[in-house]
């Protein structure tokens, strides 16, 4: 309750000041970053660089799919400015 | 009828907003951590299941094995609830997409071959040559081993969509046909629904099993790069 009252009390940006945001932050931070950083850090190193190797095939993908698009979207653009 | 069955495997949108993000959110909210030293009825219950589970998945593993056993317990939570939420009807089930699959397969893989290939690199490499094969086929089973390490991501991933696609849509197709077969067959109707009863019992074990199935292979590789 009495935090309702304090964030409604705060003017600006729908109650988030930035106190609050702070806390927030703070908060997060000791309860869900410091429980995982031994792991995030350490332990699964393996898994960021297999997740580096995925957004790069993900990258690779969207970008032969928006190429072949725009070659499909040519091609039919040019075969309907021929007739 | 075709379009309809397909259309339980497309984005889910509401109101034109993808909300994807939250049904996959969505089964952490069925397993509370509470700080207590004696909980209610339901964290106990998860309590005892995950230390079966841990336990036995992670006997066969050394000390750095060990250190993955939160990944392991999450994963095999995770794809099993999502697995099961998605037998209810209507529901979305985001195993059944395969670039999901993809993204829990590719990354979990990744890291168990770079933490084997950091700390043990002769070990690693040596996988690629089973021990006494024959001089002339070196070449070409080294060959074999090297595709078949880079398949297992892509196999993981394929078997876990396949499986849990297919049984929904056999449901799909065989609810339908107890449907339709209700006002021509009645006494064709109940066996089709007896069949579809049998289905769905093997679909609710075919949920656990393939989650089982995915976090035993992971927790396999590390084994094998640890």
């Amino acid at each position: 309750m009495e935090v309702t009252f304090r964030v409604i009390g705060r003017a600006g940006w729908g109650g988030l000041s930035r106190g609050f945001c702070a806390e927030m932050l703070q908060s997060l931070v000791k309860n869900v970053w410091i429980p995982v950083k031994a792991y995030c850090t350490q332990v699964y190193q393996g898994i960021w660089v297999g997740m580096g190797l995925m957004g790069f095939t993900i990258y690779k993908i969207r970008i032969a799919d928006k190429r072949s698009k725009a070659l499909k979207a040519l091609s039919l653009a040019s075969a309907h400015g021929h007739h | 009828m075709n379009e309809n069955l397909f259309a339980s495997f497309t984005t889910p949108m509401m109101m034109g907003v993808p909300i994807v993000v939250l049904i996959i959110i969505f089964p952490s909210i069925l397993f509370p951590s509470p700080n207590r030293l004696i909980n209610n009825r339901l964290a106990t219950v998860q309590q005892w299941l995950i230390q079966l589970v841990s336990k036995h998945m992670l006997s066969i593993h050394n000390y750095k094995g060990q250190t993955w056993a939160l990944m392991l317990m999450s994963l095999i939570l995770f794809i099993g609830s999502t697995n099961l939420l998605g037998l209810l009807p209507h529901s979305f089930t985001p195993t059944t997409q395969l670039s999901m699959n993809l993204g829990m397969a590719i990354p979990l893989w990744a890291g168990t071959v770079v933490m084997g290939f950091r700390h043990k690199t002769k070990a690693s490499l040596a996988h690629f040559l089973p021990q006494g094969t024959p001089l002339p086929l070196i070449p070409m089973l080294v060959i074999i081993e090297t595709i078949s390490l880079f398949i297992q991501p892509v196999a993981l991933a394929v078997r876990l969509t396949a499986n849990i696609t297919a049984g929904h849509l056999l449901i799909h197709l065989i609810g339908g046909a107890t449907l339709v077969l209700m006002n021509i067959n009645p006494v064709t109707a109940l066996i089709t629904f007896i069949i579809l009863i049998l289905l769905t019992i093997l679909e609710l074990a075919v949920a656990l099993i393939q989650a089982y199935v995915f976090t035993l292979l992971v927790s396999l590789y590390l084994h094998d790069n640890t």
